[in-house]
């Protein structure tokens, strides 16, 4: 019986592994690009301090994509990002993985807004906009550090916080480091 | 039933009156009491109390540590607390709290490490910024308890595992709009190790996460409804729980299965709950007109052929396990609630087929017959009771008829009586009938009682 509950410490410890290891190889793989944001500070009781990301990434318009323009909320959606200048920016957008040289990452619907309100006319027309999670849009700070970081960006236009992303073949994402004003204030490694 | 602590403390109240009646002799009362006094449960109780109690602390440190000590521990420092943590739990239930010397430290340790292991997906999730589909996490954790629980084996893990499924599943369905049919499927593995230990509260906890999945489903089905499919889903819903009460009817059968055999009454009791909760919401009219209030004033369509088929195989499903226990009892004398209970399941299945065909025009008529058969059913369930010697089936039919008994009062009289009138006549109708099923039902029991007490006697003789 001994011998069975440390196999099952040895399977839990595998997993436990296998998901420092899943992200480490996105970071240690994966293509660098970089992200603009605009970092708000919530604060998570149980889970301390975190800043969560909004990225220009996060809100589709289709409109002005190519690619599919049938997504529901819960889907897949794989985005090909192109560097414009000195951020990625978004392309396309798809229901399934594309074949392209560019880099691709993956998300998941958040929501999907099928219309928008025209102040001009008065009324609602027809405009499909994704609201879209990549898993990077939460960061964990050091305790206190995160409503700082969300004043460099808000009291002073000037400074401004960017996200070095790590997006691997499969889509998957890791956030690699945080930059405020181009310089690195958290960078992640492994140990 | 008495639980042991009552039982002992009635037998050390009574003995006493018995040896001075001269009934027992002074030494055959002391071993009688010597017997059953052994002192063992109230220790085990201490000692898993306090186990427990142990858990919750250890587990409320380990975290509060981490929150309080963030910024100063290097990554590194913090795995390896993470880490030596689990292992650390699961040590120390190898040695020196192992099972044989103190089984309920033992089952502590585990389920210290069961929580352990959470608490490293967590916190290891926070450590490398992993934000992706959250309730994976649970999912994660409730299947390293799982493995956990089968491994050792351990109930209290067990317990915790579903506990975590259902969280798992109300995440997802709610969170996440999928029905998680897989589920069913982490249920599937637990309940094989749940019945070869004959662990009674880990199949209490399996059977209410079952019904937690199946509410959960069933609500959020009602989001993104028609009117044709919310009657789709209860009649579903309503038929699978009667097919498990057939299952549990079929379990008691099992002798040569005395594991499955043990836990028949628990399966019948929750499936008869939910089965006759969802046969009650299908004797609202609302429900198979699908008018209801001023702003929904059409009435539903007749089911396509999609639904119907759903409904059909469903349907065979419970035709297929009634046949295979009219199969099993034909062998022996069948009572005669069994033959009833083969005209009402006729009945209902009829009813659901008609259901299938017609509109919401003739819902008024269809809900009628559908309370005629769920009255029935209700006494049905008494009979059932009476015979099968069990108080739980009993009090649960005479429950639910008090409820529709109040329900179909409103429905009926809401609109056409005086307010004033309407709540004094409640009231009266309410004493009076409150009176007469608790008469009924001590009568109904009181038989149970009498019955077991005639078979206990029987069996000693």
């Amino acid at each position: 019986m001994n011998r069975r509950i440390l196999i099952v410490a040895l399977v839990q410890l595998l997993l436990l592994c296998g998901m420092v290891g899943a992200k480490q190889y996105t970071l240690n793989t994966g293509e660098q690009i970089l992200l603009e944001t605009q970092p708000i500070d919530p604060r998570s009781l149980f889970r301390g301090d975190y800043v969560r990301l909004n990225y220009t990434i996060n809100s589709l318009a289709l409109e002005e994509l190519v690619g599919d323009d049938i997504f529901a909320q819960h889907d897949t959606v794989w985005v090909v990002l192109r560097k414009d200048g000195e951020y990625h920016q978004p392309v396309s957008a798809h229901n399934r993985k594309p074949d392209t040289g560019h880099v691709v990452i993956k998300g998941t619907v958040r929501n999907a807004n099928v219309s928008r309100w025209n102040a001009e006319t008065q009324s609602t027309e027809p405009f499909l906009r994704l609201d879209v999670k990549y898993g990077i849009e939460n960061y964990f700070v050091p305790e206190g550090t995160g409503r700082e970081l969300e004043l460099r960006w808000r009291d002073d236009e000037e400074k401004r916080v960017d996200i070095r992303v790590a997006v691997d073949s499969a889509g998957k994402s890791g956030i690699k480091a945080v930059l405020v004003n181009g310089e690195a204030r958290y960078v992640e490694t492994l140990l | 039933m008495w639980g042991k602590a009552a039982f002992l403390k009635h037998l050390k109240n009574e003995l006493p009156g018995w040896v001075n009646e001269g009934w027992v002799s002074r030494e055959h009362g002391a071993a009688i009491l010597g017997r059953y006094d052994t002192g063992k449960d109230q220790t085990s109780f201490v000692a898993a109390a306090f186990g427990v109690l142990g858990v919750l602390l250890l587990l409320s440190g380990v975290i509060t540590f981490f929150a309080a000590n963030w910024s100063e521990m290097a990554k590194l420092t913090k795995l390896v607390l993470l880490f030596g943590s689990l292992l650390g739990a699961y040590a120390l239930a190898i040695k020196p709290f192992n099972r044989d010397d103190y089984p309920k430290l033992w089952a502590a340790m585990l389920l210290l490490a069961a929580g352990l292991f959470g608490a490293n997906i967590m916190l290891i999730a926070q450590i490398y910024h992993i934000d992706s589909h959250y309730p994976n996490g649970v999912l994660l954790w409730a299947s390293g308890a799982l493995l956990l629980a089968w491994m050792a084996p351990a109930q209290a893990v067990m317990a915790m595992a579903l506990a975590l499924a259902a969280l798992w599943t109300g995440m997802e369905i709610f969170d996440f709009d999928h029905y998680n049919i897989t589920f069913l499927v982490f249920l599937a593995v637990a309940l094989p190790r749940i019945a070869m230990q004959g662990w009674r509260f880990a199949a209490h906890v399996a059977a209410l996460a079952l019904l937690l999945w199946s509410l959960f489903a069933y609500f959020k089905s009602f989001e993104h409804s028609t009117k044709d499919s919310q009657l789709l889903v209860t009649e579903l819903m309503f038929v699978a729980w009667l097919s498990l009460f057939v299952v549990g009817l079929l379990m008691a059968h099992a002798r040569q299965w005395p594991y499955v055999a043990r836990f028949a009454s628990l399966v019948q009791r929750y499936s008869v709950f939910v089965a006759l909760a969802f046969f009650y919401i299908l004797t609202s009219p609302r429900i198979h007109s699908g008018v209801g209030w001023w702003w929904n004033q059409t009435h539903r369509e007749a089911f396509d052929n999609r639904a119907i088929a759903m409904v059909a195989v469903a349907l065979l499903v419970l035709g297929a396990l009634a046949a295979w226990h009219h199969i099993i009892t034909s062998r022996a004398e069948r009572p005669a609630f069994l033959d009833w209970a083969r005209w009402l399941l006729a009945g209902c299945v009829a009813l659901l087929i008609g259901t299938l065909f017609v509109g919401g025009e003739a819902g008024g008529y269809i809900a009628m017959a559908f309370n005629l058969f769920y009255f029935s059913g209700l006494v049905w369930l008494v009979a059932a009771g009476v015979h099968l010697q069990d108080r739980a089936l009993v009090n649960l039919a005479f429950i639910f008829f008090a409820i529709t008994l109040i329900t179909r009062y409103f429905d009926t009289f809401w609109t056409l009586m005086n307010r004033s009138f309407f709540f004094m006549a409640g009231g009266v109708l309410l004493l009076g009938i409150g009176y007469v099923l608790e008469r009924q039902r001590r009568n109904f029991t009181g038989r149970i009682d009498r019955q077991r007490t005639m078979t206990t006697q029987e069996g000693k003789a």
